[in-house]
């Protein structure tokens, strides 16, 4: 006779377990990867403007060249989010399919089908 | 036969049509010839129709639990798939944007008409972003690159344009900014699922 008690608790047993072995791999990588982002960008940024002010003070960039490239570099920054914020939902749409691939082979394995 | 998940929709008619049928005739049948054996089989049809009405039950929980898991893969992604298209237009325009930027030493009317070419290309590439579904970030960033009033490809264009030539030093460190700005774009699309094979 087909128990559904007992195959919803092998189902949950082993589904459970799975799902938090992947979300244990993939929320940290995706953790360090926005924060290393976050990081690089305040470092490029400072980097960028303490070498623009030293060629403004020599001559090599006007007041208005300096102001522009400051601009300039906010805007990268925008672009650089916008990247970042793409490749995060990519990652979304990739636990999506992990998930239900993950749920499916669980629903085998737990002889959901006979 | 009766156990392929696969046959539901055809097996569902067959049993609704062919079952009531079958046991009308046997019923009929056994009252016409009052012969005991004709009964006993109906019993049992009915019996093996039971049996398999249960079985298409789960089968048919089997199909809605495919189905769901299938709607949940396949209809409802969060951004739009990796574009070969798109990712070989943001390339070219980075190398020739670049190559026109280098050339703002000199009078920007000497190079307007490549200008002009160039920035419709751009706008050519938004246009291609923003008509993509779930394509927001992409088109987002080819917007920031194409407006005048930024300060990325359109916004360097549009100075050159107005000062007529641009110093060594700033073309140098402007060109850094945009070609990072490229590579943000490009990123964002080599990223995108399907695009492995380009990254």
């Amino acid at each position: 006779m087909y128990n559904n008690t007992l195959v919803g608790t092998t189902f949950i047993e082993e589904f459970v377990p799975q799902f938090l072995t992947y979300l244990k791999k993939t929320l940290p990588g995706l953790q360090r990867s926005l924060l290393e982002h976050a990081g690089n960008i305040i470092k490029d940024n400072a980097a960028n403007v303490q070498k623009w002010t030293v060629q403004s003070s020599t001559g090599e960039l006007t007041v208005t060249d300096l102001k522009w490239l400051i601009k300039s570099q906010l805007d990268l920054s925008s672009l650089q989010s916008l990247k970042e914020a793409g490749l995060t939902l990519v990652k979304v749409d990739e636990m999506k399919q992990a998930i239900v691939s993950s749920l499916i082979t669980t629903i085998f394995r737990a002889n959901i089908f006979k | 036969m009766y156990d392929k998940p696969i046959l539901l929709d055809q097996l569902v008619s067959v049993h609704l049509r062919y079952f009531p049928f079958k046991l009308a005739s046997l019923n009929r049948a056994a009252s016409l010839n009052g012969a005991a054996s004709l009964n006993r089989a109906a019993s049992l049809n009915r019996a093996a129709s039971l049996n398999r009405v249960t079985s298409l039950n789960k089968t048919a929980a089997q199909i809605v639990l495919f189905a769901f898991c299938f709607v949940l893969v396949s209809c409802s992604p969060t951004i739009a798939p990796f574009s070969q298209v798109a990712y070989e237009m943001a390339v070219d325009l980075k190398v020739d944007s670049l190559r026109l930027m280098d050339a703002a030493e000199l009078p920007f009317a000497a190079s307007a008409t490549k200008v002009k070419n160039l920035q419709i290309r751009t706008e050519k590439a938004f246009e291609f972003a923003n008509g993509r579904p779930k394509n927001e970030h992409s088109a987002e960033q080819w917007r920031i690159m194409n407006d005048e009033d930024r300060y990325l490809l359109a916004g360097f264009f549009k100075r050159w344009e107005s000062e007529s030539t641009l110093s060594r030093a700033f073309i140098v460190e402007a060109k850094k900014l945009v070609g990072k700005s490229f590579d943000a774009i490009i990123g964002l699309e080599s990223g995108k699922i399907g695009g492995a094979d380009v990254q």
